[in-house]
């Protein structure tokens, strides 16, 4: 028998399975254009069922990566509701769908006008796109400086073991392999981890410490949003090379590093400010 | 697959838009065409490594698709919204961008650090390969060329 997932795609001949953003590694699990708009169609995979964390960060990202027209809506199967922790966040969205076996198909023309509304200012969207571009050119500009292939992990006296960061749908929620050092946020991984844990782990605490997620269901800036964000770490991430993580975690508003010390590092930090102001003035 | 996947995603977002369309010269159907014509040359652009087996002609062919593909998918934008006054400007990618970078009614300002760097990166590199004899892009060129193309497209979608 046909899944839910598998008839709506049949049903639905312009849908694009899988779609990719050029943006964000963070995409719907199904585009279905209707109506003048385009739906995302979220269905929770077995990890967002135990951490709605994930879910949340997949939504809000693509929702910013997305033109404002890309409209959300949650798939929750039914046999799976009580196996989400806290399902009540949810509640604040109106885009949920909850689905069995015996469900019909939705259609999507009449969905729309239950389901229309924007999530957030589309100011920060611009903003997270401009920041994008700022730190790709700041890279490209600057490959030498931030590529140096003498990645140390670096350590201070303010560094922590673990970010604890506060959970949407929960109490705290422990972050491993990244660490803060200073006042502002920089970053690094502990080499031993592995690459798809630490990078959503990255992303996950990252959107949440720009961000936060009201009552209501919109994303609002932090006023973290502004300082600047780097990773330091020995994944090849370079603009020229795979442009889907460099860009996501560009995004984001971290630019990945490669270097051995601290004072290398702020070097960086020093020079990536003057390039800001410098680009301000220039506007 | 990747860049095909990425491209389909991108165009859905463009044909979207088509629906939407204002201009008082072009209907939503004469833009989803032209939006279809945008799509033809990224396919061109995708498949021209199975008909051309010469590295430097293939690498600029890819440039020459994917920049006609940008300046159509642009001009299209700009008159969904009824952004570009007939008559008024010789059609350029640079005319574009300038136009994006002014804004409209309907759609967000390209800030200006962006529109520089698709001159820069985009434009003047097209000129660079596509208006001087003998000039040819690396692999490296062309796919940073390439991808600054859709990632440009996927911007100026976000601006609507």
């Amino acid at each position: 028998m046909l899944s839910l997932f598998e008839k709506i795609v049949n049903d639905n001949p312009k849908s694009i399975v899988k779609p990719q953003n050029m943006f964000t590694i963070d995409n719907p699990d199904i585009l279905i254009p209707a109506n003048g708009n385009i739906f995302g169609l979220y269905f929770l995979k077995k990890k967002e069922i135990e951490r709605l964390d994930l879910l949340l960060r997949r939504i809000y990202i693509s929702k910013l990566a997305y033109f404002s027209k890309m409209v959300p809506i949650v798939f929750i199967d039914k046999k799976t509701i009580n196996d989400i922790h806290n399902v009540d966040i949810l509640s604040h969205f109106r885009f949920i769908y909850e689905y069995n076996d015996s469900t019909a198909l939705p259609s999507f023309s009449k969905l729309f006008d239950e389901c229309s509304m924007d999530y957030y200012d589309r100011r920060i969207q611009n903003r997270a796109i401009q920041r994008m571009w700022h730190i790709k050119l700041f890279s490209e500009e600057n490959i030498e400086a931030i590529k140096t292939n003498q990645y140390k992990e670096i350590y201070s006296p303010s560094s922590q073991s673990n970010i604890l960061i506060p959970s949407w749908p929960s109490k705290m929620h422990s972050i491993k392999n990244i660490y803060n050092i200073g006042d502002d946020v920089l970053i690094e991984r502990e080499c031993r981890s592995g690459f798809v844990d630490t990078f959503e782990n990255i992303l996950t605490y990252t959107l949440k410490y720009n961000y936060q997620l009201l009552d209501n269901g919109f994303l609002v800036e932090n006023k973290n949003n502004k300082y600047n964000k780097f990773l330091n770490t020995n994944w090849d991430f370079t603009p020229n090379g795979n442009n889907l993580y460099y860009n996501t975690l560009a995004f984001m508003g971290l630019l990945p590093i490669e270097v051995d010390s601290i004072s290398n590092l702020k070097k960086i930090a020093y020079t990536y400010s003057d390039y800001s102001l410098t680009k301000h003035r220039k506007r | 697959m990747a860049k095909n996947k990425q491209i389909e995603t991108l165009l859905a977002q463009y044909y979207t838009l088509c629906s939407s369309c204002s201009s008082p010269t072009l209907s939503p159907i004469d833009a989803e065409h032209k939006i279809d014509d945008v799509q033809k040359e990224l396919v061109t652009m995708l498949d021209i490594d199975k008909e051309c087996r010469e590295p430097k002609k293939r690498y600029l062919y890819k440039v020459l698709f994917s920049t006609k593909a940008l300046d159509t998918a642009l001009r299209t934008f700009l008159d969904i919204h009824n952004a570009w006054p007939c008559g008024t400007n010789p059609p350029s990618l640079g005319g574009y961008i300038n136009a994006l970078k002014k804004g409209g009614r309907l759609f967000n300002t390209l800030a200006s650090h962006i529109a520089q760097a698709a001159n820069k990166e985009i434009v003047d590199k097209r000129n660079e390969y596509l208006h001087v004899a003998n000039k040819y892009p690396t692999r490296q060129e062309q796919e940073k060329i390439c991808d600054k193309i859709l990632e440009f497209m996927q911007t100026v979608v976000n601006l609507a």
